[in-house]
């Protein structure tokens, strides 16, 4: 990292206000492409808010939230968002394929609208390629969304949001309704495609064992404000703050302890 | 132990897919079965059954019977009026769903739901002791719960839940939504509750952890069959099966280790 002209995301004390309740507060950090962010924290702590500032699906109403030094809230379609539940985030009318091409088309409409973007080859062609790069056979590709695992929804919802392209990926809790296996499958693949395009990634989650393992820095929140920040392994192993070593202290063990029972 | 729920070959058709295919399990008085297993494997269907809750089209075989108070004998759970299962969800068993929202009516307040499930001889304040019981603020029982997070919104269902005083609680995924925090405080209140109201706990989780720290029994479903079922001790530690030995080497370790008593 090199310096904050590199960085993607960039929040400068920024806040939100809303109905007269303080959701985050004095919010500062930078997400350099290619990196991960972990973002945790007790519920209502502000990390879902915080996601939907990078995005720009949320107005700042104080400070500054910037990707690639640009106001985020002008770059709508840089920044894409999942969600944890598929489910209510794709269109379950629509198959698989549809919902890669939807997701491909907004990209070719808002950028340079190459000549041949109408032609139905070439969607097709790119949608397959989308859905092949998320590890979905090409024999799912008709189906809709309540016809896949849950872990197979992800990946559709994953290939739609890098369809378009985007330098950030907001993740919120995208595995918390998945089992073990599936969850891990899931970061494994995003960090994959990361390295492949380098976008910058912000990891909303309450896991801390995935966290440990898929980010390269931790921001702890605790009422609305990143309260501690740091290299994952560091935080996990030398938490500094209370609320992170409550957070830590707080998991059920394992491997099981056996033996207090 | 005495069992209080006794499920017996069941199997559970959704059209020509035969989701649930011959599940035998028990869940003996004040006990607590979780049920683990990978997404589809089964698990919420088998809950659904029990509750009475699966779709119209829905063929099911077995049987499920669950023990009323001393020498009362014993109900099927499997086939009954609307009227048999009203009353059997009022008094006898109480549900936890996976998804928060869609349990909860956007048009009444926090207070409402939990009143509601109290019913009209409740005392005055019991909807504000539970909410304080599941760690929400009982100063916010006005608010309505789409305004909160999804972990508030779970800790409701669970007071509800208990508001019926259930002899059953069948939770699917109770934990899934919730920070660590709200984890551990969940299941120390589930504990006591259980150990209180000698309640008796089907939990569904795809957490090891979480079936190792409440469970004393544990099933774990693959393809709507049970691999391996007993005490969570024999089965984590001494797995029969490779796909059992597998789950339990796949879920990852957490960072750190609790070394004394009991989470929250």
């Amino acid at each position: 990292m090199s310096g904050p002209a590199a960085m993607l995301l960039e929040l400068r004390r920024a806040g939100v206000q809303r109905g007269g309740r303080t959701l985050v507060h004095d919010l500062t950090l930078a997400l350099a492409a290619g990196e991960v962010l972990a973002v945790v924290g007790p519920s209502g702590a502000g990390k879902s808010t915080l996601g939907r500032l990078a995005v720009g699906a949320e107005a700042a109403s104080a400070g500054h939230v910037l990707i690639d030094g640009r106001d985020a809230r002008e770059l709508r379609g840089r920044a894409q968002m999942i969600y944890q539940d598929p489910r209510r985030s794709l269109d379950p009318t629509m198959s698989v394929a549809a919902i890669v091409t939807e997701g491909i088309e907004i990209q070719a409409a808002a950028d340079d609208r190459p000549p041949w973007w109408r032609r139905r080859s070439w969607r097709r062609e790119r949608a397959a390629r989308e859905l092949e790069a998320v590890g979905l056979s090409a024999g799912l590709t008709g189906r809709r969304p309540a016809e896949l695992s849950g872990g197979q929804r992800q990946r559709v919802a994953i290939a739609r949001a890098l369809a378009m392209r985007p330098r950030l990926l907001v993740a919120d809790e995208i595995t918390a309704s998945l089992d073990a296996a599936a969850g891990e499958q899931v970061l494994t693949l995003l960090r994959q495609l990361q390295a492949a395009h380098g976008w910058g990634c912000l990891l909303i989650s309450h896991n801390l064992a995935q966290v440990a393992r898929h980010a390269d820095r931790i921001a702890v929140m605790e009422a609305g404000e990143v309260v501690e920040m740091g290299a994952a392994a560091e935080v996990l192993a030398r938490p500094r703050q209370p609320i992170t070593q409550r957070l830590i202290e707080a998991l059920p063990p394992w491997p099981p302890v056996f033996a207090l029972q | 132990m005495e069992a209080l729920l006794e499920v017996t070959g069941l199997r559970v058709w959704l059209g020509q897919r035969e989701i649930v295919r011959g599940v035998t399990l028990t869940v003996p008085r004040g006990a607590t079965v979780a049920l683990v297993g990978e997404s589809g494997s089964g698990k919420t269907t088998l809950l659904r059954a029990l509750m009475g809750l699966l779709p119209a089209e829905a063929t099911v075989e077995g049987s499920v019977r669950l023990r009323g108070g001393a020498g009362a004998g014993s109900m099927s759970l499997l086939h009954g009026s609307a009227q048999h299962w009203r009353t059997l969800r009022r008094r006898y068993l109480a549900w936890i769903p996976q998804e928060p929202q869609a349990a909860l009516d956007p048009r009444r307040s926090a207070g409402a739901h939990l009143r509601e499930c109290l019913g009209r001889g409740a005392q005055a304040g019991e909807a504000a002791r539970l909410m304080h019981e599941v760690g929400l603020d009982p100063e916010r029982g006005r608010d309505y719960p789409h305004q909160w997070s999804g972990g508030m919104q779970q800790r409701l269902l669970v007071a509800m839940a208990l508001a019926r005083r259930p002899r059953l609680l069948l939770a699917d995924e109770p934990t899934s939504a919730l920070d660590t925090l709200h984890q551990a405080q969940l299941l120390a209140l589930l504990r006591r509750v259980r150990e209180e109201e000698s309640l008796s706990l089907l939990l569904v989780t795809h957490d090891l952890a979480v079936a190792a720290t409440l469970a004393d029994d544990v099933c774990v479903m693959a393809d709507g069959a049970i691999l391996e079922q007993g005490p969570v001790r024999d089965v984590f530690a001494h797995p029969r099966t490779a796909e059992v030995a597998r789950m339990v080497a796949g879920q990852p370790g957490n960072p750190r280790r609790k070394t004394a008593g009991g989470a929250g």
